[in-house]
């Protein structure tokens, strides 16, 4: 009978380290590697904060996520996952067990649902109960492990004990890397002691987004740029409320200038704000950004920390094309040659336009219409890698193209185009200008149909060249881009 | 130096003086003897801070704004009553931490046979060896918490969320009243209410600013301490739990929660963490207490335990509301006697900080209809 018993007691042990290791290595390969479904389209920002957390995928949104508790093993170690079969020999033997554990049990399943359910993306919600983990582990074990023999229940404690060990070897040089007293902090001491002493009056006001270090660490007036109080209405936070200054619903992409104008006014005139203090401002705070961009001027940056000055008046260049003419503006009445011409003859038919860049070999025809000519570019050939691409416009000091390079100005360079097939294809807008490298802005073709297209770049500092066109890759021969107008402003 | 001696005499005043008050009273209901004093210490040694910023939070709720001293002059009345409520357990506490520490002193010594046989020379060796094993142990443990702690004292606030709560603690400090109506605190320094969670956490900034403002100094660092004491806290309480099945377990849940990289992390960066964790912890073992025991200290720790629970973030507040509900359940008696003890313990849960998730869901916010963790 002895015997017997300890039998299935080296089996039971024998299957929990067997299997023990099948999920730990199972889950880690699960948890480390992207499996194919992303939460999230891969060009949002939720998708960052999601793999930030490390849920971004389905795998990982129930191991690092749901179940979080037992197998985020980055954040709760090797040994938290123990608790699940040990939660499974409790219910089996529940009629034996006293009222007070059975109400333990009861409270510990209730708080792992209700982690599970509300603090899934966050993994500080897991770690409420791994104090409770580890000692269920370690107190329930005892119990079991009593009845097997001496070697065995060595074995069972050597087995807890390695994982420790294990997990103590996987953090011990971040762990000591961290308690280290020369670490460095991320608060921008210069930047706040600058606020501190700057000599402001009374009511003049910070505007503050994602820098909550502000009102701990100066004396000056904040205002706090919503953020954490939903994404559904941006704005100040006042004491009625959000005051949705740019009248805008969250999430919107593309912003209506005139209303960027009209908030930057209320901020000036109704709230007195002078400067703008922001940490790591997040991409879908596009309308603070706009402000920044076009009406503050960057005093200066420190550690992710910046600060901005509002500059007496908000110029957005798409607002200011309005007032002003054009430096160019296509005329392709002057198409010189015949009606169709193959990409390398541009530049003498048509200046100041020049091919930039080409794979492969494009045709542009001009309409008959000579009122209302439009050019119509169309793929002819592929190259020899079966790419077809072509970049084209204008470019400084090239063709005809006489143009001092306006550093610290904007250009706006505006297109009214027809694309074949915007799904398909890639097309874009861009103005870009170099100095050691290029750098540029885009806007993307992505509409059928006739469509009007804008894109504004501010010229760098000691700028060399700029470039100014469109790029377009057609998927097939058949695709084609049509363009009525081009446009170029200098603000 | 003078900021490490002023911290010294904040954490002594607030965290072991008040602590030792607690404790004697909770000793002088401890009649039944149910209770050793080492558990009502440790628990004290966590009421005690949190006590102090649920007065502070009753005083700015029901009295106009006072100078920083009246608050201090509050909290102290209630601790000097405290104390003379439990002042006759004062000798017994005594007694009872100096024959602990005797008897610990005495066992490193020289081993205690209980009575058996006088054991082999090698087997003497033996747990000789295995003793002064768990010595160093012990020893590595503590040396590494000094570092650890160490570190804490040149860290200074930061991250989002600390930075927040911080800057709440700051705008009470300032205004001495709690908001309801709006999540804009102060609207002079446009300082925001952080999240929906009760403010117990940010007053222990405010009480260090309350301090600091009768000495006419500037510091922070027992706010920045206070995650790492919490740690503390929760590492002492389970060793404390598992020492009755033995003290080599107990040392392995020590080091095996240490070990865990998002502990870690929450004892050294300053954050709510370790503040909310001790309190839900300390709920559950007076759970099972009071299912057990069947005490009137064990109903009146739990019903306290749970209120400050509750009070130190919305997480707790939910558990407790589980808590309360598994033990209305659970707890041995007629309905009617169920129910008399789960009121009370209710009722003891809302009077020490459950409350405030009361009113701000009829008068401020609506906290149960927009609360998120």
């Amino acid at each position: 009978m002895k015997s017997s018993f300890k039998s299935v007691s080296i089996a039971v042990l024998i299957l929990w380290i067997s299997a023990s290791f099948g999920i730990i290595t199972e889950a880690l390969r699960l948890s480390q590697e992207p499996s194919v479904t992303i939460l999230a389209p891969s060009s949002s920002i939720v998708l960052l904060d999601l793999k930030a957390r490390e849920i971004e995928t389905i795998n990982r949104l129930w191991l690092n996520g749901y179940l979080g508790l037992y197998f985020n093993f980055h954040l709760v170690g090797y040994w938290s996952w123990l608790a699940l079969p040990l939660l499974l020999v409790f219910f089996a033997g529940l009629k034996k067990k006293k009222k007070w554990e059975i109400a333990l049990a009861c409270v510990y399943l209730l708080s792992v649902v209700l982690i599970a359910i509300k603090g899934y993306f966050n993994s500080r919600y897991a770690l409420t109960l791994v104090p409770f983990n580890l000692t269920f582990i370690l107190a329930f074990g005892r119990d079991i492990f009593a009845v097997f023999d001496r070697i065995l229940r060595v074995g069972a404690y050597g087995f807890i004990v390695l994982l420790i060990i294990f997990n103590i070897h996987q953090y011990n040089p971040t762990m000591f890397q961290i308690i280290s007293p020369s670490k460095d902090d991320n608060l921008p001491w210069g930047l706040l002691n600058n606020i501190n002493n700057m000599n402001l009056g009374r009511d003049a006001a910070f505007l503050e987004c994602n820098a909550p270090a502000f009102y701990y660490y100066t004396n000056k007036k904040g205002l706090s740029y919503s953020k954490r109080f939903g994404l559904k209405k941006p704005g100040i936070l006042t004491e009625k409320g959000i005051d949705n200054i740019f009248q805008e619903k969250a999430g919107v992409k593309k912003l209506n200038p005139e209303k960027v104008a009209r908030a930057f006014d209320i901020m000036k005139s109704r709230y007195n704000v002078k400067y703008i203090f922001v940490r790591s401002l997040p991409d879908y705070f596009v309308e603070l950004s706009e402000i920044i961009r076009y009406g503050c001027d960057l005093l200066s940056t420190e550690k992710s920390y910046s600060l901005f000055k509002l500059k007496d008046h908000f110029i957005h260049p798409l607002l200011e094309v309005k007032k002003k003419l054009p430096i160019y503006q296509s005329d392709f009445s002057k198409w010189r040659g015949p009606a169709t011409i193959l990409s390398g003859d541009l530049a003498k038919t048509l200046p100041p336009l020049v091919v930039l860049g080409i794979r492969g070999e494009f045709s542009l025809t001009v309409s008959p219409n000579s009122d209302d000519r439009v050019i119509r570019l169309t793929p002819v050939q592929k190259d020899k890698n079966g790419n077809v691409l072509i970049f084209f416009g204008c470019f400084t000091n090239h063709n005809g193209f006489d143009l001092k390079i306006p550093t610290g100005k904007y250009i706006v360079f505006r297109a009214i185009l027809n694309l074949s097939n915007p799904k398909k294809t890639l097309a874009q807008i861009l103005v870009e200008d170099e100095i050691e490298d290029w750098e540029g802005e885009a806007s993307d073709i992505n509409k059928p149909g006739w469509n009007q297209y804008v894109v504004t770049k501010r010229v760098r500092d000691n700028a060399k060249n700029i470039a100014i066109g469109i790029s377009w890759q057609p998927e097939k021969e058949t695709d084609s881009l049509e363009i009525k107008k081009l446009e170029i402003f200098i603000i | 130096m003078t900021e490490s001696l002023f911290f010294l005499y904040k954490f002594l005043f607030t965290n072991i003086i008040f602590a030792f008050i607690l404790c004697s009273c909770l000793r002088r209901l401890n009649k039944d003897q149910e209770h050793s004093t080492v558990e009502l210490f440790l628990v004290s040694l966590g009421l005690a801070p949190a006590l102090v910023t649920l007065l502070l939070y009753f005083a700015f709720l029901c009295c106009p704004p006072l100078p920083s001293v009246g608050y201090f002059l509050i909290i102290t009345v209630v601790y000097v009553s405290l104390f003379w409520l439990g002042r006759k357990e004062f000798p017994v506490i005594y007694g009872d931490f100096k024959y602990w520490l005797i008897r610990k002193w005495h066992k490193l010594k020289k081993h205690e046979n209980n009575g058996s046989p006088a054991p082999g020379i090698w087997t003497r060796r033996a747990k000789e060896i295995t003793r002064w094993f768990y010595v160093s142990l012990v020893l590595l443990v503590l040396i590494y918490l000094a570092l650890s702690f160490r570190s804490v004292l040149h860290m200074p606030v930061d991250g989002y969320d600390t930075l927040s709560y911080a800057a709440e603690g700051k705008a009470l400090f300032k205004i001495k009243h709690i908001e309801f109506r709006s999540m804009l605190l102060d609207p002079e320094t446009g300082i925001y209410l952080p999240s929906l969670h009760a403010p117990s956490f940010s007053l222990i900034l405010t009480w260090e600013k309350i301090l600091n403002s009768l000495f006419g100094l500037k510091s922070d660092l027992f706010f920045r301490s206070i995650a790492f004491y919490f740690g503390l806290l929760i590492l002492a309480g389970q060793y404390y739990c598992l020492r009755i099945k033995g003290k080599w377990l107990a040392l392995l849940g020590t080091i095996g929660l240490l070990s865990c990289f998002s502990f870690f992390c929450a004892l050294i960066y300053i954050h709510i963490d370790t503040y909310r964790i001790f309190f839900i912890a300390v709920v559950w073992f007076y759970l099972a207490g009071a299912l057990k025991k069947r005490d009137r200290l064990s109903y009146l720790l739990l019903g306290i335990t749970s209120g400050m629970a509750a009070f130190a973030h919305t997480l707790g507040a939910l558990m407790a509301a589980i808590t309360i509900l598994v033990f209305f359940v659970f707890l041995k008696g007629s309905l009617l006697y169920k129910l008399k003890i789960a009121s009370l313990v209710f009722f003891l849960t809302l009077a020490t900080g459950g409350i405030h998730y009361v009113i701000d869901t009829l008068w401020g916010s609506g906290w149960i209809f927009n609360f998120h963790l």
